[in-house]
């Protein structure tokens, strides 16, 4: 599945070997990897959109409430 | 995990769009009189439209189209200039797909592979420094073209060819950088934006430092964002959350691929290969201080442009815009695609007139593929 290329790691390569970079994510323009995925960070992100579902559906949950209780 | 899925999961954004509801509220925002965001980037136009979230965010919320689309803003004269050495004897052009059918004054580079031009489409810069290898006897140009994203591909290309004495491959470049044109927009006396979305993957090279003048010099906010659905809901929730609180700052929502000093490597890369050009143009916008690159003279061996003796300002300058194509109206959001007279009958995808309609990037193109024509009248 996918694509085999060469691609060219200077961009992302630090002081470490390039063995490194095996089972890390990259991403990838124009052959050449250009940031290497910071998966800190990415859960970071998506732990605020999973609160700002979560705030979502405490707020319907309020609205259906007093729905309710007006009726 | 793969990094992608995650930020299309439709629940999440349900929250996310509930809270841009909220806030756009809160600002007092409606359809009669708006907030007015800019999207920079074209990846990021692309992507409104591809998932219809200009449909599903609040009516008081406008999306503007900014002009990072480096195929739509690419001046005509330059693709002429680039048809030139094309047709030279004894040259292979190279380029990326999405220059291939931008119009030209005579001719677009399609066109001109027609007539017999060797034009070829590569995926890397590198793939064109390949053929400069197998074909010594050829001159291999490679058409540069793109912001601060492709620019370090180039410029590592470059010095990969001055490593290798590689002295048959150059490069025809028209790269150009985000923040001067962002600067002219804001000067603008007739435009009214009230926040940025900011171009991720340019971040990604330059860091975040770059835009500091919207927020300070021009009190705007910006939040630099990434291409997937959720990511871009996320950022203009953080643009309007600004606003709502009178806040200008430079945010970074794109974290996960964008470090605040951008990469260390390309900027080194670019600073090594490239110098501002005093001024360049932008399709619709005309010419920008310091918006453009050239090759330094170290590196003139693999410039096309010293090479062939084409250069910017050396052809004859202004070639007017075809007849009717309001690209430049479009870009600067002045009016709408559908509101242009030739979108959609004189300018299509198969046959684009202006520059807008080549592009997958390009605002015409996603009005036109994703129907924003036919929903935006049923409104």
């Amino acid at each position: 599945m996918g694509v085999r290329r060469q691609v060219n790691v200077a961009c992302i390569l630090k002081d470490e070997p390039i063995e490194a970079l095996i089972g890390t994510w990259s991403l990838i323009h124009v052959g050449f990897a250009m940031s290497r995925i910071n998966e800190e960070e990415a859960a970071l992100t998506l732990d605020i959109l999973r609160q700002l579902g979560e705030a979502q559906a405490e707020i319907e949950a309020m609205r259906a409430s007093e729905r309710m209780l007006a009726s | 995990m793969n990094y992608a899925d995650e930020f299309r999961d439709p629940v999440a954004a349900r929250g996310v769009l509930a809270a841009i509801a909220r806030v756009t509220d809160e600002i007092g925002a409606t359809r009669e009189k708006p907030v007015h965001i800019m999207e920079i980037c074209g990846g990021h136009t692309h992507a409104i439209f591809r998932y219809g979230l200009d449909k599903l965010t609040p009516p008081g919320l406008e999306f503007i189209h900014g002009p990072g689309c480096p195929v739509c803003v690419l001046p005509m004269s330059r693709i002429d200039e680039c048809v030139e050495i094309a047709e030279r004897p004894g040259v292979i052009m190279t380029t990326f797909g999405d220059a291939m059918r931008v119009p030209g004054h005579r001719k677009s580079l399609i066109q001109a592979k027609a007539d017999g031009a060797d034009i070829r489409m590569v995926y890397s810069p590198l793939d064109a420094l390949e053929l400069a290898r197998r074909h010594p006897d050829r001159e291999v140009v490679f058409f540069g073209l793109g912001f601060e994203t492709t620019t370090p591909s180039t410029a590592l290309t470059i010095l990969q060819a001055a490593a290798d004495g590689q002295t048959n491959f150059s490069v025809f470049c028209n790269h150009i950088t985000v923040p001067p044109p962002i600067k002219a927009l804001l000067d603008d006396p007739h435009m009214i934006l009230d926040g940025f979305v900011g171009p991720g993957h340019v971040s990604m090279v330059i860091g975040v430092r770059p835009y500091d003048f919207i927020a300070r010099d021009y009190g705007k906010p910006i939040v630099v964002a990434g291409f997937e659905p959720l990511d871009l809901l996320q950022s203009v929730l953080m643009v309007l959350e600004q606003i709502r609180d009178g806040r200008a700052e430079v945010e970074n929502q794109y974290s996960r691929v964008v470090p605040d000093d951008g990469n260390p490597v390309s900027i080194a890369a670019c600073a090594e290969v490239y110098a501002p050009r005093p001024s360049f143009e932008w399709r619709g916008l005309g010419e920008i201080d310091a918006s453009g690159l050239c090759i330094r003279p170290a590196y003139a061996a693999w410039d096309a442009e010293v090479k062939f003796g084409v250069g910017y300002g050396k052809g004859p300058r202004a070639v007017a815009e075809p007849d009717g194509c309001r690209c430049g109206d479009v870009m600067t959001g002045r009016i709408k695609p559908h509101a242009c007279p030739q979108f959609g009958t004189g300018c299509t995808p198969e046959m684009p007139l202006g520059a807008l309609m080549v592009s997958s990037e390009g605002a015409c193109a996603a009005y036109y593929q994703y129907g924003g024509l036919r929903l935006e009248a049923a409104l």
